[in-house]
């Protein structure tokens, strides 16, 4: 068992107790938080696994968005939960029973975590790992360059965890991989070496990125399955429109808008004043950044709604509304997807397929790629953020009883 | 290196552990509130310490995030318990 495998065991019992202790608790305030709590657990799992993209998203969305908006929900219902009479449904107990075996029976069939041998390690992932574009002096952290070096120099090369060893007997799976049926020799270690990156794509210039960029995750998700990431943004867009529809009220003429600033806490004023620019650049960075490093446009969207509401929390909702009147978020809740989908038609429009951002650059496809996704990081980051601003704008509206 | 990580996340969780205990009996909403800042205090040096031990810096992104949103987040929790609303 190695170091990875046990600490994953022991947050994810400490995340069992959080879960059981949020059904169990009968103060939904005390809920409320458990659920940040949770949310922060469960990113440790996903840090620990050095997921970090799935981490950044647990972190934002979890721990900080959904626990204000469960907040927010408060405001409209009592603050304790009625108790109800414990009777098992016993048909329902045995459908989720049976649910819950039969996804964890297709577990078995996924391969092992941070199994060498498993399809992504020997597709795309090898492909990313010999780039060296982002990374200072081309070299990836304090690590040497990839020259005659040995598995164990493999792993830790890239932070990569392996839980199975590497076996030079085994060739079995490296002669069956995608890449040797392009006539790519993938080397004894998994090819992280520069000629693949040379053998696979010699037609781009060397400072390209080498048709892709350096980050994995962003771009699966971008470019591999664009249409899927379009259409959640779409979803979300759904979302936020369902919920105006939902909640909003027709304000009256002349009704002052109710509010409670907290301007009498001198400390806090000022302090949320200074910092709130910076978490403005920073939610900026994030979705910038998306390509090269960890996050992406719905990470960034979230912190940058976190800004707002952090204003909005400070100095009343009027005052959010003299900075972004209800009419330009509604505005910019559609424009993030119209330019998601326009750069999509842009791409159309250049001769290629829909969403097929080498296009965008006449010369390098792998820069047109990074200008493409960038694009769509914007986007996506410019939806979610209205959209999380206009949940939040209804729900912190308090009603008339 | 690996057991040095090892050591210091097992001391990271015990504290984490000893939090949670607060955060799930606590009494009053305010050790809940006290407990899941620390918690999110917790994470933020759990994070630094892995992205130093794996030697990948951009796990600062990640503890500048958690420390972002905690502080949000309990501006959040705090406002809600003083003025019942948030706005």
């Amino acid at each position: 068992m190695t170091s990875v495998v046990l600490i994953d065991t022991v947050l994810l019992l400490l995340v069992t107790v959080t879960a059981i202790a949020i059904i169990e608790v009968r103060n939904l305030y005390t809920s409320a938080m458990l659920t940040s709590v949770y949310s922060l657990l469960m990113a440790l799992v996903w840090v620990n696994m050095h997921s970090m993209d799935v981490a950044f998203t647990e972190a934002a969305v979890g721990g900080g968005i959904s626990t204000i908006l469960l907040i927010g929900t408060l405001v409209h219902t009592a603050r304790e939960e009625k108790p109800l009479k414990v009777r098992v449904h016993w048909k329902a107990a045995v459908v989720t029973a049976l649910t819950g075996a039969a996804l964890i029976y297709g577990t078995f069939d996924m391969p092992r975590f941070g199994d060498p041998k498993a399809p992504i390690h020997h597709f795309r992932v090898p492909e990313m790992m010999a780039q060296t574009v982002g990374f200072v002096n081309g070299t990836k952290g304090k690590q040497a360059p990839p020259e005659g070096f040995d598995a164990r120099a493999y792993r830790s090369f890239n932070g990569a965890v392996t839980s199975v060893p590497d076996d030079p007997k085994d060739t079995a799976w490296r002669e069956t991989s995608v890449l040797a049926q392009h006539g790519i020799i993938v080397p004894e270690v998994l090819g992280s070496h520069p000629q693949h990156a040379e053998a696979g794509h010699h037609l781009h210039p060397p400072d390209d990125f080498n048709g892709h960029v350096p980050n994995s995750v962003t771009s699966l998700l971008a470019a591999y399955r664009g249409y899927d990431t379009m259409f959640e943004t779409t979803v979300i867009f759904t979302a936020g429109v369902s919920l105006i529809m939902l909640l909003r009220r027709p304000r009256r003429e002349g009704q002052a808008q109710k509010s409670a600033p907290l301007l009498d806490q001198t400390i806090l004023r000022v302090v949320s004043k200074m910092s709130i620019p910076f978490i403005l650049l920073f939610g900026l960075y994030v979705i910038t950044h998306g390509e090269l490093g960890p996050g992406g446009g719905f990470q960034g969207g979230v912190v940058i709604a976190c800004a707002f509401i952090l204003y909005a929390l400070i100095f009343g909702r009027p005052a959010l509304y003299r900075v972004l009147p209800p009419p330009v978020i509604d505005m910019l809740t559609g424009l993030g997807v119209l330019v998601y989908s326009g750069t999509g038609a842009a791409c159309l429009l250049l001769g290629g397929k829909f969403l097929d951002y080498s296009m965008l650059d006449t010369v390098s496809p792998g820069e047109g790629e990074a200008l493409g996704m960038t694009l769509v990081e914007y986007g996506v980051g410019i939806t979610v953020s209205m959209v999380m601003l206009n949940i939040f704008n209804q729900l912190a509206e308090e009603e008339s009883r | 290196m690996q057991w040095v990580y090892l050591f210091t996340a097992i001391a990271l969780l015990i504290g984490l552990f000893i939090i949670l205990i607060r955060a799930v009996v606590g009494p009053t909403v305010y050790d809940v509130i006290l407990a899941t800042n620390a918690i999110g205090t917790k994470t933020i040096v759990f994070v630094t310490l892995l992205g130093y031990i794996s030697g990948r810096p951009e796990f600062i992104d990640m503890a500048i995030i958690y420390a972002l949103i905690t502080f949000i987040t309990t501006v959040a929790i705090l406002k809600f318990a003083e003025k019942g609303r948030l706005d």
